[in-house]
Formats: structure tokens, sequence, C-alpha cells
């Protein structure tokens, strides 16, 4: 039982951190909590939804599918939405609130398109859960945990062993110098929406598979912001250990105590933090972001 | 008067005064905060369970929301306006979704996810429009005040405004109350003009909508804030074809206005009192003039 | 034409006229002074030539328009190694010389470049695995010109390159810009320390207010009363 909460703690976990880490990317080079990766969450669903129906195609075509489209919709928001009001040299907190009501037009907008109702992945596996020493756990959640461990390493990969990974890091703590050196700053911020969005794409993808399809999918963007903070703002690797703690406590109130105090005991924890340990996951473990000493 | 536009009418008083709460914190002092909607929601079941539970009348029950969300306001305020701007946005976030729970789950006093039936709806128009105008008189004064003054020198630079000698946490307390005080008056006013409350009508997004609303008018401009709130509130009232399309385009309209005038559509402009007496003054001169002309 | 011709160029900022129809010239493996007091506009002119703020007039490098915006002209051989150093503090040493050869245009060459600076700044070869923010000033200073060299560049835009460092350093900092330029590398320098950037020089300007009032080579402004008066505080002789 406990073994098994535990697996599942650590699959919703990784589609938390997915979430946090894509959240946390933009906002280490932007500084501004984007708020409308909600959104490419809740639409590469919907992609990936009509996607596996029109075709009939398995789990991975369908992922890469949400891992382009999920990049590409973040680009085109980050292009109308974000784009002007950097080029006017708006404040970050302009860019906070286009990322809220970007989020919201969204939401809307699909509710008025397709109704407010749930839609159903038809089964893209072929067992739907695996049973071994008498603990059962669904397979959609192995999946979650495989494919987001997989990105999340092939992220570490692209951050620290590609020029472009390297200038996503150093445009951190510096976004006008990069251009000095020949880096077109924009086309780096272009790249760090699309990878942030292709992770999003991932996330939609399995959080529509275990929770259904629906307008309001993209709330659940909250995770990601409470365990990046927590996380330590803008660290990458504060965040991915605060959304896996996350997802483990929400798992075990919920199979403990029961599903609706979930909410309250996980603010409570996570205001205590905010309190007693402001510099989040990161600075407990002396990855503090934006200082020399940053690690993933 | 028809009691469809009325009761549209007390809707958009009541959120104004949320509104202006709000542009006390966010536009004036630059603090993020998505906390206000859970003092609507303390105003709003202090007000309504001490009425329908314990025959407390409706004033007296206003106040003592109003005394419960300064107590709460001060604690959380307290705790969380130490923390980076960005650490408190989310720790108020924390904040309303406990409320919220708090309502869920203590069903026993708040009726749960059901909620509060059958609250008689006392609340007026002329009474909304009354304490509008009060909150709005006050947080006119309060801008022009050296505690505006204050507040904007927190928002512009909190460091500079801490080596000008400026309490800044002081200040920011006393801002955080003063809007709590707004939300949780817009709260009760909200349950007694409504006939029953429930925890989701207290959801953050509420406060996502007053952030937006003072935005949309300039956080620099109170008169620009205030005729947003009214537009905003009523423009879904207007769009009346298709429900569904409505908040479509209302956060569309939003956005194009964030991209385009990002400081607001009123910018830095106010309306004062001697202007609009100058216009009518204006206006009935060149009507005297054209009177003259005629005979 | 001159190798870098700046033509008639002026740079507001809203009203305030920051540079005034400013024009200047450098040859082909020359260094080239600007010097001046603080607000006299000498960052402006080096953000306006390598593409950093926009400007009015013409910029033409090696007989072509110089590109517009920065990272365009960092592409096209102009490298700028900006005021303050502005290495990257968060990640390491070879990182930030990584970066530096982004604008390689032949990517086969960055073997050949890194072994080049390490050979130049040893010290940068121990600490390239060291966050770039664990270094001392001058080392900092030495990892912010190799990460411009890095990219190969023909032209090296200096702003303030002793700003902030110790007079020992500053001297290697002086001596490295004339083993750089002995290589074959353009260099304008921009200067508030113009005893030495004289000294340095083929040919400099003098600005003030947006404006240049002097020009001439290096040893003649070095003689000039004016400029000795007003940039190297020498009190009227008597």
């Amino acid at each position: 039982m406990l073994v098994q909460q535990i697996i599942n703690g650590l699959s919703l976990g990784s589609v938390y951190a997915l979430m946090a880490v894509g959240f946390a990317l933009v906002f280490s080079i932007l500084k501004f909590s984007n708020f409308s990766h909600g959104s490419v969450i809740m639409l590469s669903a919907y992609l990936g939804l009509w996607f596996s129906n029109r075709f009939d195609v398995g789990l991975f075509p369908t992922l890469l599918v949400c891992m382009i489209g999920g990049g590409t919709i973040a680009v085109i928001i980050e292009k109308i939405g974000f784009k002007p009001i950097r080029d006017k040299n708006g404040p970050l907190i302009y860019l906070f609130v286009s990322s809220i009501a970007i989020s919201m037009f969204l939401q809307y907008l699909m509710t008025a398109l397709l109704g407010g109702r749930f839609f159903m992945y038809r089964p893209l596996l072929k067992s739907s859960s695996w049973r071994f020493a008498g603990i059962t756990i669904p397979i959609v959640n192995l999946a979650m945990l495989a494919a987001s461990i997989v990105a999340l390493v092939f992220l570490l990969y692209v951050l620290y062993r590609t020029t472009i990974g390297i200038a996503i890091r150093a445009a951190a703590t510096d976004l006008s110098t990069p251009n000095l050196l020949g880096i077109n700053i924009n086309m780096l911020i272009s790249i760090t929406f699309f990878i942030s969005g292709a992770l999003a794409g991932i996330a939609g993808l399995f959080l529509g598979m275990s929770l259904n399809v629906y307008p309001q999918l993209g709330g659940l963007v909250l995770k990601a912001f409470v365990a990046t903070v927590v996380g330590g703002l803008g660290s990458l690797g504060g965040a991915v250990i605060a959304a896996f703690l996350l997802g483990l406590l929400e798992t075990m109130i919920t199979a403990y105590i029961g599903g609706a105090v979930t909410p309250m005991v996980s603010f409570t924890v996570m205001i205590l933090f905010l309190l007693f340990k402001p510099e989040g996951v990161a600075g407990l473990l002396g990855l503090s972001s934006g200082s020399a000493t940053q690690k993933l | 008067m028809n009691s469809y536009l009325a009761s549209i009418l007390i809707f958009t008083g009541i959120n104004l005064i949320s509104v202006l709460g709000m542009f006390l914190l966010m536009g004036l002092t630059g603090l993020l905060s998505f906390g206000q909607v859970g003092f609507m929601a303390i105003g709003a079941y202090v007000t309504a369970i001490s009425y329908m539970r314990f025959g407390l009348p409706f004033g007296a029950g206003l106040l003592l929301g109003v005394g419960v969300s300064l107590l709460v306001g001060l604690v959380i305020g307290t705790v969380t306006l130490k923390l980076r701007n960005d650490y408190f946005a989310l720790a108020t976030y924390g904040f309303a979704e406990v409320i919220k729970n708090v309502l869920i789950y203590f069903s026993g006093y708040t009726g749960g996810s059901m909620g509060v039936f059958g609250i008689p709806a006392i609340v007026t128009l002329p009474m909304v429009i009354v304490i509008f105008l009060a909150a709005l008189v006050l947080c006119r004064n309060f801008k022009v005040s050296k505690l505006g003054r204050n507040s904007l020198a927190i928002r512009n630079d909190e460091l500079a405004a801490k080596v000008m000698g400026i309490n800044t946490f002081k200040q920011k307390l006393l801002v955080f109350l003063f809007s709590a005080v707004f939300g949780s008056v817009a709260g009760s006013l909200l349950a007694f003009s409504t006939y029953y409350i429930e925890p989701n009508m207290f959801n953050w997004s509420k406060s996502v909508e007053l952030i937006v609303i003072v935005f949309f008018g300039g956080i620099n401009s109170l008169t620009g804030v205030v005729f947003a709130g009214m537009a905003l509130t009523l423009l879904p009232e207007i769009l009346h074809f298709g429900a569904e399309w409505r908040m479509v385009i209302y956060t569309a309209i939003i956005i194009v206005t964030m991209i385009y005038r990002p400081t607001g559509l009123f910018g830095r402009w106010e309306l004062s009192l001697s202007q609009i007496l100058g216009w009518i003054k204006g206006r009935r001169k060149s009507a005297v003039g054209r009177g003259g002309q005629g005979a | 034409m001159a190798y870098l011709d700046v033509n008639n160029i002026c740079v507001s900022y809203g009203r305030n006229q920051a540079l005034n129809n400013i024009s200047m010239k450098a040859e082909k493996g020359q260094i080239v002074t600007v010097i001046g007091a603080n607000g006299a506009g000498k960052s402006t002119l080096i953000n306006a030539i390598s593409g950093v703020l926009r400007y009015s007039g013409k910029i033409s490098f090696d007989g072509k328009p110089l590109p517009y915006p920065a990272y365009k002209a960092a592409c096209s051989g102009v490298i700028q190694i900006p005021e303050g150093r502005k290495i990257f503090p968060n990640i390491s040493v070879a990182e930030n010389l990584i970066l530096g050869g982004y604008a390689l245009r032949d990517k086969s060459q960055f073997e050949s470049r890194l072994q080049a600076v390490y050979e130049l700044f040893p010290v940068l070869k121990d600490r390239k695995e060291q966050a770039g923010g664990s270094l001392s000033g001058g080392e900092q200073q030495m990892l912010a010109i190799s990460r411009g060299l890095m990219s190969n560049p023909s032209l090296l835009l200096l702003d303030e390159p002793s700003l902030g460092l110790a007079p020992l350093v500053i001297r290697d900092v002086f001596n490295l810009i004339k083993t750089v330029n002995a290589q074959g590398v353009t260099v304008i320098l921009v200067e508030q320390n113009a005893k030495q950037a004289l000294e340095l020089a083929d040919w400099a300007y003098v600005l003030e207010n947006g404006v240049f009032v002097a020009e001439g080579s290096g040893e003649d402004l070095l003689a000039d009363d004016v400029v000795r008066r007003a940039y190297l505080g020498v009190r009227d002789a008597t």
C-alpha cells in the first residue's frame, strides 16, 4: 500500500516537475510568473486528444505531436502576448498580468468552442494497470514517470551540453550581454518558450489521460507555481525537487487523511515554508538561484 | 427602476468597492495580492452567519466582518509582508485557498460547499452608492495624502523608500488592512444582495479579475480604475449575444489593451471635481452665448 | 573609404541628444582611442557602433554598411567588450568562452581559438571549471576580453577596460590590447584613463558633451595643452 502510494506520488510529482521546470525556465530569463503556461498544458491536452482519435495512433506519436504543438503554442503566445510589451520595456508586472489575461482568454475560448464538458482519451496504452507483489499501479502513472524523467534528463543535457542551453543559463543573470556575442536574444527567448511549451505538452498529454480534458485543466499550473516558489524562484533544480515533494505530499494526504483537506494542508505547508525557509528548497540544499554556485 | 437594472448596478457598485481595495494595494503600493477574495469571503460569511444564526442585524454583522477581517489581515499581513513581493503574492494566494477550504471543511457553520441559503436581499442601490462614494473619497484622499506618496515610493523602489525613512513594513501593513476592509465590506454587501453564498464564489480567479481591472484602468489613475471597473463589470452584461462568447471578447479586449496601451486606458489622467464643474460652467456659458445669438 | 567609417551619427535618449553628428574613422590594424569625461557620450558611441542603440547616420565597416542590431554586428566580426566586463557569473569560465565562440563563422576554428586564448591567459585554463563570478576583477576583465576574442573578431570595441582595476592590472590590460592589436585586430578603445589610452593610440578623439572637440595622433594629443589640462591632470606650466 505504502509503496503503491509512493510510486503514485512520484508520478504525480513528475508531472508537476515537468510543469514547474517549464515555468521556472521562463521565469529564470524573463523574471515573471508566466500563467499562460497553464493554457499551453490545456491546449496540448486537447491537441493530443484530437490527434490520437483522428489518426488512431498510440502514445508515442501523440507524445511527439503534443511536444511540438505545445512548444509552438508557447512561442506564439510569447510573440503575441509578451514581445510587444518587452519591446516597449514595460515593467515585469505587465507581462505577468498579460499572461493571466491570456490564460483566461484561452480557457474561455475553449469553453465557447467545445463547451465545458469533459473529454476522455481512448486508451493509448495496452494495459491499464500493473500488478506486482500485491500492489497495483496504473500504467499511465508509470508512463508518466518514465516520460518525465527522460524529458528532465534530456533538458539537463540541453542546458549543460549545448551552446544554446548554456546561453539560456547565462541569460538568466544577464539578458543584454548575449547580444554582444552574436546571440539573437529574441530567438533565445523563443527557444526557451519552445522548450518550456514542449515540456508543458508532455504534462498536458498525461494530465489529459489521467484527469480527462476540460477547459480548466490549465488551472493545474498553480501546482507549478507553488513548486517553483517553494523550490526557490528561478532555480530549476529546486523546482524539480519541490514538485516531487508536492506530488508525494498530496498523494499521501489524499490516501491517509482524505482528499478534502489536501489543498488546505499543502497550502499550509507552503506558507510555513515561505515563512521559515523563504529561500526555498534551493536555498536549503545550497542550490540558490542566480548566484555563482547555480546548478540545475 | 427596473429590478434587473438595479441588481446589475448593485453588483457593479460592490465590485467597484473591492476594486478600490485592490487599487490601493496593487495600483498605489505595487503589492500583488490574490488574497482580496479571501477578505470578501470573510465579510460575506461572518455577516451572513451572524445574521442567519445569531440574529445580528446586517449593519452590526458588516462591522463584525470588518473586525474579523482586520484581525485576520493583521496576522496574515504581519507574517507575509516581510516576504519578497513574489512570495507575498503566492502566500496571499495560499491564504485565499485556505479560507475557501476552511469554508468547505467546517460545514457545520458554513454549509460546506453548498453554502449559505436564504439570505435576505437587504442591500439596496442607494446603500451601495453611498458606501461606494465614501470608499472613493477615502481612496482619493489616501492617494493625494502623505500616505499615498509613501505608497508610491514603495512601489517605485522599496529600498529607496526605506532609505528615505519610510517604515515600509508599517506602510504596507496599513494598506493591506485598508484593502482588507474594502474587501470585507464588499463581501458583506454581496452576501445580502445575492440570496446565497458558496465557497466557489470566492475563487482566486475573482482576485485576478480585480487585478486585471486595475491594470486595465491604469495603475496610476483612480479615475481610470473606477471607469474600468464599471466598464468591465457591465461589459459582460452588455455583450449579451451568446453567453459563452462574451467572456472571450472581454478577455480579448483586455489583452489588446495590455499590449497596445500598457499604462492602462487612462494613464495618469485623473478626473477632478473642479474639472467637472469647469465643464458644466463651460457648457452653460456656451448655451447662454447661443441664446444671445438667437435673440 | 576607411575600414571603419562612422559618418554623421546622432543618438538621442528621448529629448536629450547624447551624440551629435559624430564622424570618425579607423584604418585596418589601428588602435583608435576616444577619451572624454564621465557622461560625455563615450559608451553611447560604442553602443551605437556595436548596434545596441539606434542611431541616425551611416556607419560602414570593411566597405559595407555595418549590420544592425547588435547580434548581427557581432556575427560580422564587430565585437564589443562592455563596460563593467559583464561576464556571466553563474556559468563556468569554459562556458563563458563557449558563448564567446557563438559568432565564430567557421566552427572548426573553435578549438584553436580556445587554445590561443588559454595560451594568452593560462589562469583561465586553470580555472575553466570555476564559475565566472568567482574570478577576481582583473581575471574577469581578462575573461571578458578572451570571450570577445573567441569569435575571431576583426574589430574590437573596448568600453573602459581599466575601470575599477588596480594599477598593475591596468598595465596588463593595456599590454594585452597591444598584443591583440599586433595580431591584426583593429581596436576602438574608449577610456577615461586618458594618459595610458593615448600612449597606445594611433589616432585619438576627444569627446565632450556628444561632440568631438579635438582629434589627432596619440602623441600630439598627449602634448596638447588643453588636453593635458582637462584630461591628464597637468596643472598650468609655470
